[in-house]
């Protein structure tokens, strides 16, 4: 099945594209590291569904509301996937939209997380016009909540023992940012 | 994972039932309200009598609290017989043990306490049969009298989210409220 047309996003170093079948053994690796996959929304996978996965984004119309849909996120230079960012919209409020991102270890700490994602606001923002971007991250995860203070989001809440982890409840944490805050950043 | 069937909650003034083909009318009634509605999902000018008697009906076919639905209960004023409003709770599909929790008064019920008592015993099932362990509920920044009620249930304001809703041809603010089931047994023990 040919995938729907679809602009890529590029910044500086990166190519936020569609998935393709050659980031399966790069996108197995991260989910199947612990220390990445304890921050996430999903589980360690197998190769099995991570082929479905990458099927299912392939089928996938970006902003289609109600889904979520996932970039692959390429290091333009070396050609290598790096991690996925992902954008979820309501019917309920379909001016607005979730962001939720992955990278690989060894990919952290390059600033390639901030430009990534620096990069699909600019598209959500300038491109699609919507009004309010929010992301939900567990309270301790510190390189995630330094990462979208960097990017300028406003912490709106503090979720206690809202989310279930390893067999406990934790905390989450709500982060959010409107279009006039981007428009004033980017000034 | 199993839920039981609801089965009628009574309080001192209060009896918490399933709906009943009579609950048409009187629900019509205040769901057609604007001091009612104006908080709330629906346009009080195009509720129609068919619209309720769906809904009804569909809450008739539920035995109880389902995951991911929101499951709905008429609140009925025992001395009178009267339906004064609805209460529900939606269990999250992907967590059940997280509900959300709303709520409707007809006008002339406001301001007697009913809000709170009805709320009472339903956050008693919620945490104390469906075994729930956090409930959450919103209401629109400026809905001082929804607040209010949260906020004397116990709920502890956990968010304040900036323009998040389309209300009457602007953005309004959200705040988003919740309770633990540990925080609610601290108060029912306290406040026996």
């Amino acid at each position: 099945m040919t995938p729907s047309p679809f602009a890529v996003i590029e910044t500086p170093r990166l190519l936020i594209r569609r998935f393709e079948e050659r980031d399966l053994p790069t996108l197995h690796a991260y989910r199947n590291d612990h220390e990445v996959a304890r921050y996430a929304g999903w589980h360690e996978s197998d190769y099995e569904g991570l082929i479905q996965f990458i099927l299912t984004m392939n089928r996938t119309t970006p902003n289609t509301i109600g889904d979520w849909f996932q970039w692959a996120v390429e290091v333009k230079a070396t050609q290598t996937h790096i991690g996925d960012i992902g954008i979820h919209r309501q019917a309920e409020e379909p001016k607005e939209a979730e962001i939720a991102y992955t990278f690989a270890r060894s990919a952290q700490g390059q600033g390639y997380a901030t430009e990534a994602v620096h990069g699909v606001l600019g598209y959500l923002f300038t491109t699609l016009y919507l009004h309010r971007i929010t992301a939900l991250i567990y309270a301790d995860n510190a390189r995630s909540v330094a990462l979208v203070e960097r990017l300028g989001f406003r912490k709106e809440g503090h979720f206690r023992k809202a989310a279930r982890r390893d067999g406990e409840w934790v905390d989450d944490v709500m982060y959010a940012m409107l279009e006039e805050e981007w428009n004033t950043n980017e000034d | 994972m199993t839920l039981p069937p609801f089965t009628p909650i009574e309080t001192p003034r209060l009896i918490l039932r399933h709906f009943h083909d009579e609950d048409v009318l009187p629900m019509l009634g205040y769901r057609q309200d604007p001091a009612v509605a104006r908080y709330q999902g629906w346009n009080p000018t195009t509720e129609t009598e068919e619209d309720i008697k769906e809904r009804i009906q569909e809450m008739k076919e539920r035995a109880g609290a389902t995951q991911g639905a929101w499951f709905q209960v008429a609140v009925e004023e025992k001395v009178t017989g009267l339906l004064i409003g609805d209460i529900g709770l939606r269990l999250r599909g992907d967590e059940a043990r997280q509900a959300i929790t709303g709520y409707t008064f007809a006008s002339d019920a406001q301001g007697k306490g009913y809000a709170t008592e009805a709320m009472t015993a339903l956050l008693d099932y919620t945490f104390n049969t469906l075994g729930v362990h956090r409930v959450m509920a919103d209401a629109l920044a400026e809905n001082s009298r929804s607040v209010r009620l949260l906020e004397r249930l116990g709920f502890r304001r956990e968010g304040y989210f900036r323009q998040s809703e389309w209300f009457e041809g602007q953005w309004a603010d959200d705040v988003i409220y919740a309770i633990l089931k540990e925080e609610w047994d601290a108060r029912s023990k306290a406040q026996p």
